[in-house]
């Protein structure tokens, strides 16, 4: 058994390997572990609030934010200083039924009501590239009713952009 | 592990394939006689892999705003510089840093510039808060300036020119920029079952606090190579 | 060569030619890397952290005299792990108890595996299966153990692949002492993982299989 030098080990993609185990894994998950949920929720209201993230500004969050206050005063927002609301979008999303906002930076955000109950929703998610040609990210999550759920990440006008989403069942 | 025919050690530099040929071939050999020993460079291996992935999970744990902080000083202290240095500068400058006066002559005139800054601090009184507050009670650029985007005319107006087979406007909705508290008492514990980043890379992270966990998913759109693979 | 060494090199080349987005995303490729590096050696975040902006600071500086005769991720390692032994000397006394306050909070918070897979439950992931807090305690733990001079030639060996010569460099050391160094630093990374009850190198029906070897089997699989 020859064991020879592991320089090979060592380089750097995978890093960027990690992220497609994790895709791997969690597509693995969804069939194992799909956790069920009753499906009595229809339509869901959703508000859609797309944020400009960048590293000039005086750090304070204006009134249009504040809901989102605690979240942007973490340490996953320590780079930047100005934070404002480019667009708000409200959508109503249905079960099993692709809805896509389109915000004016170009970027889409499609949801699909996947399922859910008075307390828990499920919800498909996928943010594509500005030209819209490339879905960046896609996923699916469950959360509290009223809970919100950020995406953020791509690049704009020198800053980042921030997505966040927040749905409230609707039942019958 | 110790082996009669071998020092400790060899056995290490072995698995690291820094051996000479001869030997490699004695340890193996000894591998192949002696199971035990076997067993022992698959617990070198181990152990590598192992101190790998620990501390690459320990290096996933760092927010991607730290690195991001760190950019910005690499990028201050980049721009302090201009570019990158000229080697003929550079070496001047070494040749001049390493005569044997420079250092000294250098660290008194710190000293006296240090001194001289201390004096007039000293002697003035600090404005920095006055600016502050100033600088406080009018609006920042960013505030004074209008929004480039209007706030959307009306809520749930979908874009024309994406199909949007569900979306609705919100009958009775809440203005909207106004909205936003109604449900600050809902939790935003989420549980992702399912994620792909798709041509590009990302990370979940979680923040905690009162109202549970909240999610963020980061993407980050990899900086595109170009296919020059000649260079 | 690796795509990633040639992506490299067009990236250095045109960081060469005062290209700011180049060099950023050289950056952004070996971040996370170099700070492994230097967090497996000086054992405590920010310090890890400042040793990558200085690095990197270091590395923009050189770039004019990197001629490529190595790969410039090797080069990189090198600059991290001589302001790593710089870093050394520097703080003599171990600071572990400001490590320890650090782990406290990130423990609290959960590994970044663990969570990251916040939903990804039941999956078997080899990153999710090394997150493991028990496991990865027992190896930061057994790394605080370690004396600097044997977390620096293990963490050279392999997580920079670094060879004994290129150690030995890098240390200002014989490349015997490095062999010895090496040797001495894993049996006592092992042992201080043994008292912990991770148990390598006692698998595939050995006499000393043991639950815990299993365990730690099942945590290292790449």
């Amino acid at each position: 058994m020859k064991r020879t030098s592991r320089t090979k080990h060592f380089e750097p993609p995978r890093w960027t390997r990690r992220s497609s185990l994790v895709g791997l894994a969690a597509v693995l998950a969804v069939v194992a572990a799909r956790p069920a949920m009753a499906a009595d929720v229809q339509k869901a209201k959703c508000d859609l609030h797309a944020v400009h993230l960048t590293k000039q500004g005086d750090g304070s969050i204006p009134p249009e934010l504040s809901f989102l206050e605690r979240e942007l005063r973490d340490d996953q927002f320590a780079a930047y200083k100005g934070f404002r609301l480019l667009e708000r979008k409200d959508v109503v999303i249905a079960a099993k039924t692709p809805t896509k906002a389109a915000f004016r930076t170009g970027h889409n955000l499609g949801l699909t009501l996947l399922g859910g109950d008075a307390k828990r929703l499920r919800i498909r998610a996928a943010l594509s590239n500005r030209s819209g040609d490339r879905t960046l990210v896609q996923t699916t999550y469950a959360i509290d009713d009223g809970g919100v759920f950020l995406l953020g990440g791509p690049s704009y006008n020198g800053g980042k952009l921030l997505f966040a989403i927040r749905c409230r069942g609707q039942r019958g | 592990m110790s082996h009669p025919s071998f020092e400790p050690e060899t056995l290490s530099a072995y698995h690291d394939g820094e051996l000479p040929p001869e030997d490699a071939a004695r340890v193996e050999a000894a591998l192949r006689a002696d199971p035990k020993l076997a067993r022992e460079t698959e617990a070198i291996d181990e152990l590598g892999t192992a101190l790998r992935a620990v501390l690459e999970a320990d290096a996933n744990d760092v927010p991607d705003a730290r690195f991001e902080q760190i950019w910005d000083a690499i990028e201050r202290e980049i721009d302090a510089q201009v570019a990158p240095e000229s080697t003929g500068l550079v070496a001047r400058l070494r040749a001049w840093w390493g005569g044997a006066w420079a250092r000294p002559a250098l660290a008194v005139a710190g000293v006296s510039v240090a001194s001289l800054a201390l004096f007039f601090a000293l002697r003035d009184p600090p404005r920095d808060a006055q600016d502050t507050q100033v600088a406080a009670g009018r609006p920042t650029p960013a505030q004074a300036e209008p929004s480039p985007e209007p706030p959307p005319a009306k809520a749930g107006v979908p874009s024309g020119d994406v199909a949007q087979p569900v979306a609705a406007p919100t009958p009775g909705g809440p203005p909207a920029l106004a909205a936003a508290t109604v449900e600050d008492d809902a939790s935003n514990e989420a549980e992702v079952e399912f994620i792909e980043f798709q041509g590009s890379s990302g990370r979940i992270e979680r923040i905690e606090g009162r109202r549970g966990t909240t999610t963020v998913i980061w993407v980050r759109e990899d900086e595109p190579v170009d296919t020059e693979r000649d260079l | 060569m690796t795509d990633t060494t040639t992506d490299d090199r067009i990236l250095v080349a045109r960081a060469q030619q005062g290209e700011r987005g180049a060099f950023e995303a050289l950056f952004r490729r070996h971040q996370r890397r170099v700070f492994a590096v230097a967090l497996g050696i000086v054992r405590n975040e920010e310090d890890a952290l400042d040793i990558v902006q200085e690095a990197f600071i270091k590395a923009y500086r050189s770039l004019p005299r990197f001629k490529g005769e190595s790969s410039f991720f090797t080069w990189l390692y090198r600059i991290t792990t001589n302001l790593c032994i710089d870093h050394g000397r520097r703080n003599k006394k171990h600071r572990a108890s400001s490590f320890e306050e650090q782990r406290t909070r990130i423990d609290e918070d959960g590994p970044a595996a663990e969570r990251g897979a916040a939903g990804l439950r039941r999956v078997t992931s080899p990153d999710e299966a090394v997150a493991r807090k028990e496991i990865r305690d027992a190896f930061r733990a057994a790394l605080d153990e370690l004396p600097e001079i044997h977390r620096s030639v293990i963490v050279l060996r392999e997580l920079q692949g670094m060879s004994y010569a290129e150690m030995a460099d890098a240390l200002g050391v014989p490349k015997g002492t490095i062999m010895s160094r090496l040797h001495h630093a894993r049996r006592k990374l092992r042992e201080a993982l043994e008292a912990r009850g991770i148990v390598l190198g006692a698998g595939d029906g050995g006499s000393e299989s043991t639950e815990g070897a299993t365990t730690s089997k099942e945590a290292v699989v790449p």
